[in-house]
């Protein structure tokens, strides 16, 4: 367990660091906030909100291409929520789990609305509003392969997303479970393929490649929020039935202590508070 | 004129409640009538909705069986290698083995895969990795030892899509199938699939269903294939509408659309009516029915503006009104308003019924009309897709013989109950039989032991002889079983010895229940029976060959004759519109002719229909209300004011219009004859108000019809060619005295007229430029147009109304001979006009006598030909009595007179006076051209001689110039006091001097007289021909 923890908090500490500490000239990962605030010097209300989306995530951020347009749930709350703050205008711009930290902290978007879970470790560096939606991470599995229950994955393979916070979840419920000793005997560089005691795991880069292993059988169980998982769903597919990873709530990510993190929280406890939020998840789901 | 203050205040008052009427009449008729129409499509689209869910079901049922069939398949030809494998056919695990199974069986790979996953051998090689757990259901085969389940493997950007199904060949060994499942997509795509579901589906006349996903609102299914793939919200539609069970207004890609919201699953399933399609014939009913109540308004308003004009220029005597209180009511547009008022009440009723009508029945029509053509593209594509599967079936089931040709005759061995038995179950099919070269069974599964294909042509089993004779192949057309009635086929291959010879064959028999399933779907009573029109509508069908009822939703008439249950014979044709009675219940229906039917859709008339009396009401009442005000502004005003005062007392109609006295005792104007028939129009200022009037109905008349005209030649941009008024136009219906019919009729007449009249007006131009020659056949080509039209109008109206024509015509019934013994008069009158035309025996403007009648020709037409006298009486001739024409029309003129004198009388000295006096006379009359000539004596009696003086002037002096040759005779022969003119009452004052100037002077005056009357008269014969 130790070993998995440690594996995985360096990951995420490379991922986070590296370019910000490139860009600042090394400040520690405690001092983010700051310099995040000092980049996002511009006053609430004013201008237009850079706010980083999903494009590929089915009824909350899905850029259909042919209109260039983006449309889910949450492009309806940051618009919402746009107005709540004065903006005359919203852009909306595609991020991915591997690159929004770093735009974020870079400054290139003043918010993520993106499927972006409220986590400890993200606390650190970000504010977090209110969620907004709550989500559990989930197995999905081919019915042909006849996996029913959690069990049947001893000795399988689990697929996830890198960049997602899935695999440490997954790993650490397995570990929680006892399903499985919680280390890992081996690994590769950017840990795509790890080794455990009674599981596999493989990471892909892109939920559709996730998805694609999933149906060749590559993988026997892909793991993701259930928000995401929606999309990849047909009736030759199935969930492990009480088997859910970690509960998870999304929230709109703001750099730690600037200027628009106060008034973006306030105003979606208002949308919560007034039913707007209800309205819109009703809405798209 | 000037018009008073008063006239033109309550002018713009009447204009201002004329246009507000008309816009509450607008605004509620549309409302009302739109109201309906969506309550109408509201209706139908719940309807609609629900049958969407059984339609949704039955395609779901649809695909699932035809995913079954299919599996079942590949899983029998995965189950016969398998058999084969353990019965000595010669199954080796060898790739040679694997490529002459992948023929037989037609599969695109098949392997030998060990329980782990690893290919022991194979035909093609396979990107999958059967050790995967993905494939776990294929490993099922070995424990159980039926055929596995299927796996599908979907990868769109490999291009890999395959199923893969296995059979046990030991415990750790199986044999795997992998097929490429696009034939099945295929099939569902074209049966199962929604679009197949949603293509079908219709409401109203233009209204369709398309399908948009819940998760990415792109647009599954729209019959405009562009816009399948489309975003919806892109498209105009707010995502706030799509709601389950949601009735609203919508918008997609710029179409205004009426819709219903149904969310099934994950899909969005919306009714849509387009807007326009609602719009085009509802606007067309108000539009007409808002044009006649602004004509009946247009019409009592004008007319009391027109009556108040008058008494203004006459002046009002105070006994036209009665006193109400602090109004007075004026008593003389009251009475003529109130009867304008009342007519035009009844016109508004009638037509807004009308119209109603019109529009409900068409509306239904169309909708029957729809429906029957659904239903006869349901019937030949369920015909055809039997056909077709009925080919596919036979395919598979030939490719199963052919697998137990291969096995049987491979192992000779198995031929026996059990194995046969084994083998049937295998190949999924019912029997199994083997026989030899003389036609008697070897072996099989069934429990008979004893069977010989038969000898006699008529049986079943006779066909399969040839397959001894040198066919290799033999595939039966599916046949009712005689025992158990079931579907059965029988299948044989030929088999061969060492030699090559033939030495008997298999047959398999398959009983197929899709195959029955579907065959029975094509059935006639099958695809009726979910047929609705409306709430209580339903469709049956009769036999084209014999009349029976093929289909009927009461069972216990089925296969009676159609005439039983009210049908009469016309009405069994394949495009029948029109109301039916059946058993006693009348219906509103529609046919259709199928290759075996004609098939009929028959509905209550729907709720238009019922809110017609409603409707009327409502709009008679509106309209009563309107009339009202307009009615109490026309004929009340306040008691104080003045009287109109005469202001003007002109009259400028040169006595063309005048006062007549009517049978019934009114006074009323009228204008002369000759003025009506020589076209010319009136000055406004001295029309009677009806003149007023008829003229501005007149100019509505031509509006209405010109409107009419325009929208028959232009109906297809107008409203579309799938409209209600398309419909009509187009001619759908059946003749008849039904209310299209109607219509149609009265369409076609508003045509005609406005060509016939345009027609008119051009020859009328030309006549007036052309010579009268020209003129003459101007006016005749005007004749012929006009009757040409009213005649053609009339057969055509009396054709489309039903009534057969060309009997009419060509029969030599009794009608006939009345008409002809009726129209004898008539078609001489014709002919002697056409005679009088070409031969020129006058022309228009000629001066003819035709027996007592003398004058100038106005006109020649095709039954009369009118003249006038010269003193403006008009005469009319019908041509046929046209006979003994003098005409006088000719350069030069000779007007002769004669003259009597006492026979005593010295004639010497008479003509020695004449040859003094006649040239004075040409002096004194300036019309003379020549002479006067004295022509002698013609006539000489005892008692008086008669002399003859005769002058050459112009045709039209002539009389002129007779008189005044008689009246200077007269003074000539007085002063030379010749008998019988010698002066006999002589006056008083002889004084001869004086006498002289005095009679000269006296004859002077006497002359000026003459010549001012002369012009006086030719005053008053008008100045036609100046």
């Amino acid at each position: 367990m130790k070993l998995t923890r440690r594996e995985f908090g360096k990951l995420a500490c490379a991922c986070a660091t590296l370019p910000v500490a490139a860009l600042l000239g090394g400040c520690t990962g405690g001092r983010f906030g700051q310099a995040g605030s000092a980049a996002a010097s511009q006053k609430v209300g004013e201008g237009t909100l850079r706010a980083g989306v999903r494009a590929d995530v089915m009824g909350f951020g899905y850029l259909n291409e042919q209109t260039g347009n983006y449309y889910g749930l949450e492009i309806d709350i940051v618009n919402g929520l746009a107005e709540r703050l004065g903006y005359k205008d919203v852009e909306f711009v595609t991020v991915l789990p591997d690159n929004r930290k770093e735009m974020l902290l870079d400054g290139e978007i003043d918010l993520i609305a993106a499927c972006y879970s409220i986590a400890d470790s993200r606390l650190e560096n970000f504010d977090f509003s209110p969620a907004y939606y709550d989500d559990q991470i989930i197995a999905v599995v081919q019915n042909t392969s006849m996996i029913k229950t959690i069990e049947d994955m001893k000795g399988r393979t689990f697929g996830t997303m890198a960049g997602a916070n899935a695999a440490p979840l997954l790993s650490i419920k397995l570990y929680e479970m006892g399903f499985s000793n919680g280390e890992a005997i081996s690994y590769n560089e950017d840990n795509t393929n790890v080794q455990f005691d009674t599981w596999h795991l493989l990471q892909f880069p892109s939920y559709q490649e996730l998805s694609d292993a999933l149906e060749e059988g590559a993988v026997d169980a892909m793991v993701l929020d259930g928000a995401i998982a929606k999309t990849y769903m047909d009736d030759k597919r199935t969930y492990i039935e009480d088997f859910v990873v970690a509960e998870q709530s999304f929230g709109i990510a703001t750099q730690k202590d600037s200027a628009l993190s106060e008034p973006i929280a306030s105003a979606i406890q208002e949308m919560l508070d007034d039913g707007t939020i209800d309205e819109l998840t009703d809405k798209w789901d | 004129m000037q018009m008073s203050r008063r006239l033109k205040r309550k002018i713009a008052l009447l204009v201002a409640v004329v246009a507000v009427s008309m816009v509450v009449m607008g605004v509620l008729l549309s409302g009302m009538q739109e109201n309906l129409t969506l309550a109408n499509y509201t209706s139908e689209m719940e309807m609609e909705t629900e049958q969407l869910h059984t339609l949704l079901e039955e395609a779901e049922a649809e695909n699932a069986q035809n995913k079954e069939t299919f599996d079942a398949i590949y899983q029998s030809k995965a189950q016969s290698v398998s058999f084969m494998a353990n019965n000595n056919v010669g199954f080796e695990q060898t790739d040679a083995k694997m490529d002459e199974l992948q023929q037989l069986l037609e599969v695109d790979n098949i392997m030998v895969v060990k329980a782990d996953g690893t290919i022991v051998a194979k035909a093609e090689n396979t990107r999958a990795n059967f050790s995967y757990a993905r494939f776990n259901y294929l490993r099922e085969c070995l424990t159980t030892g039926e055929p596995s389940r299927a796996v599908e493997i979907e990868l769109p950007e490999e291009d890999w899509l395959m199923r893969y199904y296995a059979a046990r060949i030991d415990a750790d060994t199986m044999i795997v199938i992998e097929q490429n499942p696009a034939e099945l997509r295929d099939l569902v795509e074209t049966t199962g699939s929604t679009a197949s579901v949603l293509r079908n589906v219709s409401i109203g006349q233009g209204g369709y269903v398309f399908a948009l996903s819940a998760q990415t609102y792109t647009i599954d299914y729209h019959p405009n294939e562009e816009l399948i793939g489309a975003d919806a919200l892109d498209a105009g539609i707010n995502v706030t509408d799509l709601e389950d069970g949601n009735t609203t207004w919508m918008e997609l890609n710029g179409q205004k659309l009426y819709c219903r919201i149904t969310l099934i699953g994950d899909t969005y399933y919306i009714c849509a009516v387009p807007a326009s399609d609602m719009a085009a014939s509802r606007n067309v009913t108000v539009a007409v029915i808002l044009f006649v109540f602004f004509v009946v308004m247009a019409t009592v308003a004008l007319y009391g503006v027109f009556v108040m004009r008058q008494e203004e220029r006459d002046g009002t005597t105070a006994e036209n009104f009665t006193k109400l209180g602090h109004l007075r009511f004026n008593r003389v547009i009251g009475k003529r308003a109130a009867v304008f008022a009342v007519v035009g009440l009844i016109a508004i009723v009638l037509v807004s019924f009308y119209m109603q009508t019109l529009f409900a029945l068409s509306s239904q029509s169309v909708t029957n009309k729809e429906r029957t053509a659904q239903v006869a593209e349901t019937i030949s594509r369920t015909n055809d897709r039997a056909d077709d599967l009925t080919e596919q079936y036979n395919q598979r089931h030939l490719s199963k013989a052919r697998v137990a040709t291969y096995i049987l005759e491979r192992n000779p061995e198995l031929a026996n109950k059990a194995k046969m038995q084994e083998l049937a179950d295998a190949l999924q099919i019912v029997n199994v039989y083997m026989f030899d070269i003389n036609g008697d069974m070897i072996a099989s599964n069934a429990p008979y032991e004893h069977f010989s294909i038969s000898d006699d042509p008529e049986d079943q089993s006779y066909e399969f002889r040839q397959l001894l004779q040198g066919v290799d192949e033999f595939i039966q057309e599916p046949q009712h079983d005689d025992t158990s009635g079931a579907l059965r086929q029988y299948i044989g291959i030929a088999t061969y010895d060492e030699n090559g010879f033939v030495d008997g064959f298999v047959q398999i028999g398959i009983r197929s229940s899709r195959l029955e399933t579907l065959l029975e779907s094509v059935q006639i009573d099958r695809v009726l029976d979910g047929v609705k029109a409306g709430t209580s509508g339903f469709a049956f069908a009769v036999n084209k060959d014999d009349g029976t009822l093929a289909y009927y939703p009461d069972s216990m008439v089925q296969g009676k004759d159609a005439t039983k249950i009210g049908l009469t014979e016309d009405q069994l044709t394949g495009d029948y519109n029109d109301y039916l009675t059946l058993e006693g219940q009348t219906y509103y229906a529609a046919s259709v002719e199928t290759s075996d039917y004609y098939v009929y859709v028959a509905g209550s008339e729907g709720d238009l229909m019922s809110q017609r009396i409603p409707l009327t009401i409502t709009t008679a009442i509106i309209a009563l209300a309107c009339m009202a005000l307009v009615y109490c502004l026309l004929t009340l005003e306040p008691a104080s004011g003045t009287m109109a005062a005469r202001l003007v007392s002109d009259d400028k109609g040169d006595g063309r219009v005048f006062d007549i006295e009517t049978p019934s005792g009114r006074r009323a104007k009228t204008e002369s004859a000759a003025s009506r028939w020589l076209n010319r129009s009136l000055d406004w200022d001295t029309m009677t108000p009806e003149q007023k009037l008829g003229y501005v109905l007149r100019i509505f008349m031509a509006i209405a019809v010109v409107m009419i005209f325009i929208s028959v030649l232009f109906r297809d941009k107008i409203f579309g060619s799938d409209s209600v008024f398309g419909y009509i136009l187009g001619g759908g219906w059946s003749n008849g005295l039904n209310i299209f019919a109607i219509t149609a009729s009265i369409m076609t007449a508003c045509v005609i007229f406005t060509v016939s009249f345009v027609i008119q007006k051009v020859l009328h131009m030309l006549s007036t430029v052309l010579s009268a020659r020209g003129e003459t056949v101007c006016r005749l080509l005007i004749s012929l147009t006009k009757y040409g039209a009213i005649l053609g109008t009339l057969y055509w109206c009396l054709a489309t109304i039903g009534v057969d024509t060309a009997t009419l015509l060509a029969s030599a019934g009794l009608l006939t001979l009345a008409i002809s013994f009726g129209a004898k008069d008539l078609v001489t009158d014709l002919l002697c006009g056409l005679f009088i035309i070409f031969e020129g025996e006058f022309r228009v403007g000629d001066s003819i006598s035709v027996g007592a009648n003398t004058g100038t020709v106005m006109e020649i037409g095709i039954r009369t030909t009118k003249i006038n006298d010269g003193s403006g009486n008009v005469i009319v001739l019908r041509n046929s009595a046209i006979s003994n024409v003098i005409n006088r029309t000719k350069l030069d003129s000779f007007a002769n007179i004669d003259v009597n004198i006492n026979v005593g009388e010295d004639l010497t000295r008479l003509e020695n006076i004449l040859q003094i006096e006649l040239p004075i006379i040409a002096q004194r009359q300036p019309m003379i051209l020549d002479g006067p000539f004295y022509r002698g004596i013609v006539n000489l009696t005892e008692s008086a001689m008669t002399i003859r003086v005769a002058a050459r002037c112009s045709e039209k002096n002539r009389g002129a110039v007779e008189r005044n040759l008689k009246r200077e005779m007269r003074l000539m022969l007085t002063r030379y006091n010749i008998a019988p003119y010698t002066l006999q009452f002589p006056h008083e004052d002889d004084q001869v001097t004086k006498e002289d100037a005095k009679a000269k002077a006296e004859l002077e005056k006497a002359d000026e007289f003459l010549e001012s009357q002369d012009e006086s008269m030719s005053k008053l014969k008008g100045d036609e021909k100046e």
